[in-house]
């Protein structure tokens, strides 16, 4: 009883202010129920706290959003939670050993469940994949255990459609304890790769104190002056060399890794003040300047610089990668960065005075009203674990700072990015781009499903860097100062319907938007994915208008459609859409058998 | 804070530990024989320094420790052994650094050995201290890990200016509830964090304190020697909480108050308690259970205080007042001794480092409850919550606290007794720089040595212990010793303990010498150190 009366007073709310939604709904009671059960076993999850969340689209606040109480499972894994209307409905179970976990997820992509007066209830069998674990041992040249050490832990699902490791965001990470040993836990299913980045103890101990100008003292001794590189497991130095780790699930993995020390590499920092000032010139401080990576491997943790009598800066400490050098501006002088890649082994000189290998690009940015909030990217096509931005002067999985105001747009509308000259990828930075902008991540803890997260109206249309117009987004980008305006066109789109299969509502189908240009590096458009509810519906936000062909896949999952002949395999049944600006496309299709 | 004077030595110019026969005969046969004679004629062509590196704990060698020396670095081999050779340098210091190790037992200071190397018959053995290990687990009482809870660890110091719980590292539980936290041997306390609602059925976790069951001021503790892991199996209390609304009054317009309640059993919880749509109304939860909630907010001059009654069962409790009423500040007023010698000018109040030790143990821990409010041009101020306090001084150079009073209570010997209608009386300092000398040596196993000196007093004082450091000769020379008969007794390294306590000094009455300083005069001592390998850290 006690139960009956909250519900049936948020009706009477609902039918007094939400008249549209309100209609045939006071004399229904919405339900769901079912029975959660462990995906490895079929065996039932009990105590599993089961939440359902109301998917609000097109609405801000609208009305019925108080929360609904979760309920736990029975020792069967039975559960039953009365709902307070119709509608969308997001539902997460969570146990222990489990992660959270959305009905019938998978990567970031779930089913939603669809409660309508027609069909008020629906009774599901929930499966939940129990939580996998990497674990291991980190110890170094000598067998010693390595404190500290950090480890990263990378989807692979997450990686591009050319196989490149994505930069910072979806990883799992852990550290080291003082045995060495770590372990990366609430994995969800899948394949990975593994890397760990350390110091060695001793190198960072015997290092010289952090800033020391005048007199060099004692060089320190080669076999102290060393590193370790970004290693991958099994232990390789390239990520090309990086086993797949493939997680079932509730399955515990043993990843030991042994670290081996390079020497570390040197780099000379000519400045005008070594150049100007004559040798004997006493008095004037020696400026250090910022030294941060831009790539990942690339470390300031044991950064060490010491300055000569003649202002020449020597940098020690340094892991291979490539790292920013910034002077910033001072006293009405110009900041001035250079870019330098690390290679093991050597003694790298760079000449602040006069730099030739970098590549500084000012950004404009044409359409969509200049776009003042507006950051710019650009990833290496050939090592697409680097990427810059033009809002941010560091790695940005590790150290990210913003530059300062002065340097990050002298008009309202242009901007500038320092990088090594080479092919990129422009777009605009909003974040993650959208072939990873899941909700779930390689923890896949999916606090609530988000719903038109963060994807901006406006989208590249092209690019014009030394006059030249470019259809797409791949720039070839010299050394020295150019100049590069992004065009951005505004109203993206969207694409709904339904999907059947046999006659029936295809459930959890995955849905395939394909761009036709899809095997083209740099193409304007990206391949979209959604994954069908309950009763079969799909929709997908912001989509940037063009030549698509949609595909349904029944229970598809499984199938490798990352693989360009499977996926042309499939396309050739799919529907071709030719999508406008701003345009709410509704096509309903039949899924094909995966 | 509350550092001692003593704090600024960074280096402690340790002994050389001389190896054992046994060491230094197994270093020869395997040292070439140029090493057994180093005394004479060196140059800086043959000028060595050579030894080796053991755990102080197993007197087995640490292998490939970072060794520095000076500006030069090395590592050693994989029996501990390590040698610089053409040393321009006749002197130097020497550290060592290995990850689990230390080179001292105090981890305030960074340790450092001098050495002369004319002076060296051999090679040198150097001891690495162990870190121990506290571990635990964390779970509900039937056994299942609880989500990740921070764990935080304090070490015991006392110092001239009282006895201080300071951090020593946290962490947090894994997933099978699992904590574990390398530290210096040392005594601790351990604390888990007070977490107000979990995700699965809103329970609140409450905190839980090892020694269990212990009130957080109190002085008990854990004590792990070097080298040693203790186990602690935790299972934290999980109560429902309910929505508790506050109604500030009084003094509130000096900023947002800082809460804290405290239960029954003495454990006190941080309450993170928010404006609600009411305005002087804050909204916090409390798990199930009775509470005596503080609030407190600090102003640059004054702080107001308020108290309040809660009883949590099994619903939402609003009503509960906090009136806020400012603590008056209490004067503290300097005299300068009648016997002084006037030459110097008299001292400024915060050269005395004041601080208020909570006499009662269930006292808060790591939030500053005193303020001592000392400035050139105003009159020094003490604001204090109502409680009761132990006054802790120290010494300004030849200047010491003779006598403290609050009106009719001596300070020395009696506690402060503040309550919310004190006010106005002020507390009485005497100062005197009638002092004496206190000269000597200390030596280890007979050796010259430089040791850390505490001096006891034996008469009630704002400062029960004296500490002193004597030379890397082993000479000590103190001018600006307070008048009295003092316990003296020394330690090979700095050494934490309640040495006020008769108890604590009791351990080493081998140690202890007793001796009278009068005002003027020079006394002198010679005394053998505890050595670290007695103490057994």
């Amino acid at each position: 009883m006690n139960r009956i009366w909250p519900v049936t007073s948020l009706l009477l709310l609902l039918l007094l202010f939400n008249d549209s939604s309100g209609r045939a709904q006071s004399a229904t009671t919405f339900r769901v129920s079912g029975v959660v059960i462990n995906g490895n076993d079929r065996s039932p999850v009990p105590h599993c706290h089961v939440v359902p969340d109301l998917i609000q689209r097109d609405t801000v606040h609208g009305l019925g959003a108080a929360p609904v109480d979760g309920v736990d499972t029975d020792e069967q894994g039975r559960f039953s939670i009365g709902l307070p209307s119709a509608g969308s409905w997001a539902l997460r179970a969570s146990a222990h050993g489990y992660r959270t976990q959305l009905f019938d997820q998978h990567e970031g992509y779930s089913s939603e469940i669809v409660l309508t007066p027609a069909a008020p209830s629906i009774n599901l069998v929930f499966v939940i994949t129990p939580d996998s674990t990497v674990s291991g041992v980190v110890l170094d040249e000598a067998n010693e255990p390595v404190r500290h050490a950090q480890l990263a832990l990378y989807p692979i699902h997450l990686l591009g459609l050319d196989g490149s490791q994505p930069s910072g965001g979806g990883s799992a990470n852990a550290f080291t304890d003082d045995r060495g040993r770590y372990e990366l836990v609430g994995l969800a299913p899948g394949e990975y790769r593994l890397s760990v980045l350390a110091q060695p103890w001793y190198a960072v101990a015997a290092q010289p104190r952090r800033f020391q100008s005048g007199a060099s003292t004692t060089p320190l001794d080669p076999s102290l002056d060393v590193v370790y590189p970004l290693t991958w497991f099994p232990g390789g130095t390239d990520p090309q060399t990086a086993a797949t780790i493939k997680l079932a699930g509730g399955e515990t993995r043993q990843a030991d890794f042994q670290l081996r020390p390079i020497p570390a590499t040197h780099l000379r920092i000519m400045t005008a003040q070594s150049n100007e000032v004559p040798p004997t010139g006493v008095g004037t401080p020696v400026r250090f300047p910022q030294i941060a990576p831009v790539s990942p491997g690339g470390s300031s943790n044991s950064i060490s610089m010491t300055a000569n009598p003649q202002g020449q800066i020597d940098v020690g400490g340094l892991a291979p990668g490539w790292y920013r050098v910034q002077y910033p501006a001072e006293q009405g002088q110009p900041g001035r960065t250079s870019l330098v890649q690390v290679i093991p082994g050597s003694t790298r000189t760079i000449d602040m005075a006069g730099d030739a290998s970098t590549a500084t690009i000012t950004v404009k940015i044409d359409g969509a009203g200049g776009g003042d909030d507006i950051a710019v990217s650009f990833v290496d096509v050939d090592h697409p674990e680097n990427m810059f931005r033009t809002d941010s002067d560091g790695y940005r999985g590790g150290l990210q700072r913003r530059a300062p105001v002065s340097a990050q747009a002298d008009r309202a509308s242009s901007r500038t990015v320092e990088l090594p000259p080479g092919r990129y990828l422009v777009d605009q930075f909003n974040g993650i781009p959208i072939s990873r902008r899941a909700t779930g991540n390689g923890r896949g803890v999916p606090a609530r499903k988000q719903v038109n997260q963060a994807i901006p109206d406006t989208f590249v249309t092209g690019v014009t860097i030394a006059g030249n117009d470019i259809a797409g987004r791949m720039v070839s980008i010299p050394a020295g100062e150019s100049s590069l305006t992004l065009h951005l066109g505004l109203g993206r789109a969207s694409v709904g319907g339904f999907a059947s299969f046999e006659g029936k509502p295809s459930i959890g189908a995955l849905v395939l938007l394909v761009p036709v240009t899809v095997e083209q590096t740099g193409s304007i458009t990206e391949l979209r994915l959604d994954q069908t509810n309950t009763d079969g519906s799909f929709h997908i936000d912001g989509v940037i208008p063009g030549q698509y062909i949609l595909v349904a896949l029944d229970h598809g999952w499984h199938v490798n459609w990352r693989d360009s002949a499977t996926l042309r395999h499939y396309l050739g049944h799919g529907i071709p859409l030719d999508i406008r600006s701003s345009a709410r496309v509704i096509q309903n299709l039949e899924a094909q058998a995966p | 804070m509350a550092l001692t004077r003593l704090d600024n030595i960074v280096h402690r110019y340790g002994s050389i530990l001389l190896a054992g026969v046994c060491g230094l005969v197994a270093l020869a046969c395997c040292l070439p024989p140029a090493h057994a004679q180093q005394l004479s004629g060196q140059t800086a062509s043959t000028r060595r320094l050579s030894g080796q590196i053991v755990s102080a704990r197993t007197g087995l060698p640490v292998p490939r420790a970072l060794v520095r020396f000076n500006d030069r670095a090395l590592l050693a081999d994989h029996d501990g052994k390590f040698e610089f050779d053409q040393l321009a340098e006749i002197s130097g210091d020497l550290q060592v650094v290995k990850p689990g190790f230390a080179m001292g037992t105090d981890p305030s200071t960074t340790p450092s050995l001098h050495v002369q190397i004319d002076e060296l018959n051999g090679p040198i053995e150097i001891r690495l201290y162990p870190e121990a290990i506290l571990t635990g687990t964390l779970t509900t009482p039937d056994g299942e890990p609880l989500p990740p809870i921070l764990v935080q660890v304090r070490r015991s110091v006392f110092d001239e200016s009282g006895h201080h719980w300071y951090p020593a590292g946290s962490t947090q539980t894994d997933t099978h509830g699992k904590f574990r936290l390398p530290v210096p041997a040392g005594d601790y306390k351990i604390q888990t964090q007070y977490v107000p609602s979990t995700a699965k059925g809103g329970e609140a976790v409450l905190p839980v304190s090892v020694p269990l069951g212990d009130a957080q001021g109190s002085a008990r503790a854990i004590h792990v020697h070097s080298g040693e892991e203790k186990n602690f199996d935790l299972h934290p209390t999980l109560r429902r909480t309910f929505p508790v609304m506050l109604r500030v009054e009084g003094d509130v317009d000096q900023g947002h108050p800082f809460i804290t309640a405290r239960r029954t059993d003495g454990t006190t919880l941080p309450i993170n308690a928010l404006p609600s749509e009411v305005a002087g109304e804050l909204r916090t939860s409390l798990p199930i259970g009775s509470y005596t909630l503080t609030g407190r907010i600090a102003n640059p001059d004054y702080v107001s205080i308020a108290e309040a009654n809660v009883d949590v069962s099994d619903h939402d409790i609003s009503g509960v007042v906090l009136k806020f009423v400012p603590i008056p500040a209490i004067p503290i007023e300097l005299q300068v001794d009648s016997s002084s010698t006037s030459d110097n000018p008299p001292p400024n109040i915060s050269q005395f480092g004041l601080s208020l030790q909570n006499a009662d143990p269930s006292g808060e821990i790591g939030y500053p409850g005193v303020q001592i409010n000392s400035r050139r041009e105003a009159p020094s101020t003490l604001n204090a919550a109502p409680g009761t306090y132990r006054l802790q001084a120290r010494n300004a150079n030849q200047w010491y606290i003779k006598s403290a009073s609050y009106g009719a209570s001596d300070l020395f010997r009696q506690n402060l007794i503040l309550t919310a209608g004190s006010g106005g009386v002020p507390i009485r300092l005497i100062v005197s720089n009638q002092t004496g000398t206190l000269q000597g040596l200390t030596t280890l196993n007979g050796r010259p040595t430089s040791t850390w000196l505490y001096l006891i007093n034996g008469n009630p004082s704002a400062t029960p212990v004296l500490t002193l450091h004597s030379n890397p000769d082993g000479t000590f020379t103190d001018p600006y010793i307070p008048p009295g008969t003092y316990q003296v007794i020394a330690f090979e390294d700095r050494y934490s303990a309640d040495l006020a306590d008769p108890a604590t000094v009791a351990m080493f009455s081998d140690a202890v010498q007793s001796v009278t300083v009068a005002a003027g005069t020079k006394s002198t001592l010679t005394l053998d150190a505890v050595s670290q390998s007695e103490l057994a850290p």
